[in-house]
């Protein structure tokens, strides 16, 4: 069963097709070992694959039963009744302008065009937006399918072209953060680190370790500074009513910093999407955490409302804050924590603490 | 209770408190914090000790390409030195020779280091910040000595000699070298042996000439790759400084039919094994294995895949009588530790030179590799001691690659053959899931784990030796320690 080693000194090495490298031979054990001529050989590092076309994950519904014929008519039928109105909306609007421009042009030409130009504008602005919109939404799907390829591969153990996989989206990662200067030390060490022989879990912790640590930890500090805020805002405002603001403008400020400090760049739309996911996230992590927290917030809570009510509501809007924060760092972060820790609200309220008090935080 | 009892209390409360001053107590604890950590590094001959030694403390002192490494990935590491080693009667590791020798230096192509012949010691102080709060208070930069000590892999099998009595270990040797292909390799010694009556007077010349030709016979067999844990003693193999001593003049002997008279052949003979058991094997043993901390066992997987399956059984039985040598577990607590002697509570069992498999199929290395030390690994645990398996490459020789070969993708691994110009590209065999099917399939010589040397302008760039997963095996052996 075997052929004699043979001995070929080789020449060149040929490009890499990730796909070849992908579909490596199952059955090649079926002879013997032996010596290849090198131009045969494609290194098993994929060059970077700059394609966006991540596998498709289907969300399972696990045990649910299928809805049957309601789920989709009741879509339907919500997409006909928000259709209908937007579309009612938008012929009102259109009449409108329509109408508003001819009389314009029946007072005087100029007008008439200064007001078919207000209307471009703002036809041309709403382009705009709906475009980055879009785009944002983009990304974040994006940043989704990263973390879904992840899962996957984590997941496929014995898997020989899992590890190619995960080069490659480690590739993917380390584009999406190409342009900060910051990172290119990171960049550097990450891309020197990571060799042939790692294998789909290891290169995905290397990219944790290398890569997404600093990122990880200016996101965390962007949470502490908004915790501080929100905590001396609530802490300082005279009314209710007014700090309520301020908590709910500098949470939805720390969302779309957090969001764009892991490259998701959120619009609106995405913003919302984005907070919703946070709040699932922080009250997950509020379920996790909720023995330890409840009794620790308790006692926190108590001792700062015995000095001033205030400055123990200001803790726990904080306190909110950071959960908050970390809900979207969870969002937004290309690979899920597994390689790194798990930033815990339990450590952020330490150095929120220390912070408030008037000491650098570690 | 009388004033003079009190008196007696009292004086020896005076006492008590002046031998157990605090200062006392302070300095006694930080002796036991900064007590060396004593790793073991044990193998086989060819397991890569001395490659795996010199890449650990070339790592440590150019941490930088150890991103498993907690204390590194922390920023916790501050950096290490080589130290003075501790014991004075002992050589000093040659690690700049080695790490030249890897490197390739002076004109010299890269190359891996000479079989070690001999004892040595190597002696690297850690410098690093403690992770906890507290401790950071207490003392913000710690110190951790590692002593690692490097010995020919052949004496490790003498390791199971120590149980054994003459006679059992002369029948068996002795059917050994009778048996299959070694029997023509010991034909000069078995010629010698039946012209002998083991109960006639011992002859000092004739005993000499016995052992020397013992060990020829058992050098001829290594040469020849046959069963290398049954190749002992392992000073009649790398004698070190016992070389022409008389404890190593003498061989296995038939039992004579009665009892041997003293002075005999038979009774010196077995006086010398004794000897060689008690004093080289039990000395050995005391200085450098019974105060181990740590161990790592070091494998040459692909090398026995390569050799076939006897290799592998070899390589097992030498792993299991090696190992059986060895006290795991935590004692209890410290006064356990002080009383009992310190023990091995963390063990490593490495594949080594990963590089020569490819990538893809390291998982399946690892998994042999756990088969193969089933049985070792539970006890270990069982004991107490954490232990676990990794396939790594001290030093990385070669690169995994994807080749086409008559239309199949088959997984490769490209690197330098020892003169050769080029780098070339080897199919080295399918290493298949199942451990029973890898060791049917070495049957069928169906591995051929090619000896890459290292590449060129490994140290040049001034960074750590490109390796797999060293890191992973150092957090294992010594991360804890530097918490």
């Amino acid at each position: 069963m075997s052929d004699r080693p043979r001995i070929f000194d080789e020449p060149r090495i040929v490009d890499v097709k990730p796909a070849q490298a992908a579909t490596y031979d199952r059955n090649a054990a079926t002879s013997g070992p032996m010596e290849l001529p090198d131009d045969a050989a494609r290194t098993a590092r994929l060059a970077e694959d700059s394609s966006n076309d991540l596998p498709a994950v289907v969300a399972g519904r696990g045990l649910m039963p299928a809805a049957g014929t309601a789920g989709p008519l009741r879509r339907t039928g919500r997409r006909l009744l928000l259709g209908g109105i937007a579309g009612l909306v938008v012929t009102v609007v259109g009449f409108e302008t329509w109408d508003l421009i001819n009389r314009a042009f029946i007072e005087a030409d100029w007008l008439g065009w200064a007001v078919a130009g207000l209307g471009g504008a703002a036809l041309a602005g709403l382009g705009t937006l709906g475009a980055l919109e879009i785009s944002a939404l983009r990304r974040l799907s994006k940043v989704d399918g990263l973390r879904h390829e992840a899962a996957r591969l984590a997941a496929a153990a014995d898997d020989p072209a899992a590890a190619a996989d995960a080069t490659a989206l480690a590739a993917r990662i380390s584009a999406l953060y190409a342009d900060r200067p910051g990172l290119t030390v990171a960049q550097a060490a990450f891309s020197s680190q990571l060799t042939d022989a790692h294998d789909a879990q290891e290169a995905l912790a290397l990219t944790e370790r290398l890569l997404l640590a600093p990122i990880d930890a200016e996101a965390r500090r962007l949470v502490l500074l908004a915790a501080r805020d929100t905590a001396l805002a609530t802490a300082a405002s005279p009314a209710a009513l007014l700090d309520a603001a301020v908590v709910l403008w500098r949470n939805a400020r720390l969302v779309r910093e957090v969001a764009a400090l892991y490259g998701v760049r959120p619009g609106r739309i995405a913003s919302l999407r984005i907070v919703r996911r946070s709040l699932g996230a922080a009250a997950m992590a509020g379920v996790g955490e909720a023995g330890q927290d409840m009794a620790v917030d308790a006692l926190g809570g108590g001792i700062a409302a015995a000095v001033s009510a205030r400055l123990g509501q200001g803790v726990v809007n904080g306190l909110v804050a950071a959960r908050i924060g970390l809900g979207a760092i969870e969002a937004c972060r290309p690979l899920p924590f597994q390689a790194v820790a798990r930033p815990r609200t339990a450590d952020l309220r330490r150095d929120m603490m220390r912070m408030l008090s008037g000491q650098r935080a570690g | 209770m009388s004033a003079s009892s009190f008196d007696r209390l009292g004086s020896t409360a005076r006492r008590l408190a002046r031998r157990f001053s605090p200062d006392m107590l302070a300095d006694e604890a930080a002796s036991l914090l900064d007590r060396p950590l004593r790793l073991g590094v044990t193998g086989l001959a060819r397991s890569g000790k001395t490659v795996f030694t010199t890449a650990i403390a070339r790592a440590l002192l150019f941490p930088d390409r150890l991103p498993f490494l907690q204390a590194r990935a922390d920023g916790r590491l501050i950096g290490a030195e080589l130290r003075r080693p501790g014991d004075p009667e002992i050589p000093r590791f040659a690690y700049e020779t080695h790490l030249a020798r890897i490197a390739g230096s002076d004109g010299d192509a890269p190359g891996w280091p000479a079989s070690t012949r001999t004892l040595s010691q190597l002696r690297i102080g850690l410098r690093w910040k403690p992770a906890g709060l507290v401790d950071r208070r207490i003392r913000p930069v710690r110190d951790l000595t590692l002593d690692i000590i490097d010995y020919p892999g052949e004496w490790l099998l003498d390791l199971a000699l120590i149980e054994r009595g003459f006679a059992d270990w002369s029948a068996e040797a002795l059917s050994l070298s009778r048996r299959g292909p070694r029997a023509e390799l010991a034909r000069p010694f078995l010629d010698r042996l039946s012209t002998l009556d083991p109960a006639a007077p011992a002859d000092d010349v004739v005993l000499a000439e016995l052992g020397r030709a013992w060990s020829t016979h058992l050098i001829a067999c290594r040469e020849a790759g046959l069963a290398v844990s049954r190749l002992g003693p392992g000073r009649f193999l790398v004698p070190g400084d016992l070389e022409g001593a008389p404890v190593l003049a003498f061989s296995p002997l038939p039992e004579p039919a009665g009892r041997a008279p003293s002075g005999s052949l038979y009774a010196v003979a077995e006086e010398r094994f004794d000897q060689y058991r008690r004093r080289i094997v039990g000395r050995f043993f005391r200085d450098h294995f019974a105060r181990l901390d740590r161990q790592v066992v070091l494998v040459d997987l692909p090398g026995a895949l390569s050799a076939g399956p006897e290799a592998i059984d070899d390589l097992k039985l030498a792993l299991t009588e090696s190992l059986g040598a060895f006290r795991y577990g935590r004692g209890s607590g410290m006064i356990g530790r002080l009383l009992s002697g310190v023990r091995i509570d963390r063990v490593l069992f490495a594949a080594t030179k990963a590089d020569q498999v490819p990538a893809s199929q390291h998982a399946r290395l690892d998994g042999l590799m756990q088969a193969m030390v089933a049985d070792a690994a539970r006890a270990i645990r069982f004991d107490g001691a954490e232990a676990r398996t990794l396939a790594i490459a001290a030093v990385k020789a070669a690169e995994s690659v994807f080749a086409d070969h008559d239309g199949r993708n088959l997984a490769c691994v490209r690197g330098w053959l020892a003169g050769r110009a080029q780098a070339s590209v080897v199919y080295p065999g399918d290493l298949p899931a199942d451990p029973a099917e890898a060791i049917a399939r070495a049957a069928g010589r169906g591995f051929d784990y090619p000896p890459f040397v290292p590449p060129a302008g490994l140290v040049r760039d001034g960074h750590g030796l490109a390796h797999i997963r060293l890191d992973q095996a150092l957090d294992h052996l010594i991360g804890d320690r530097l918490a």
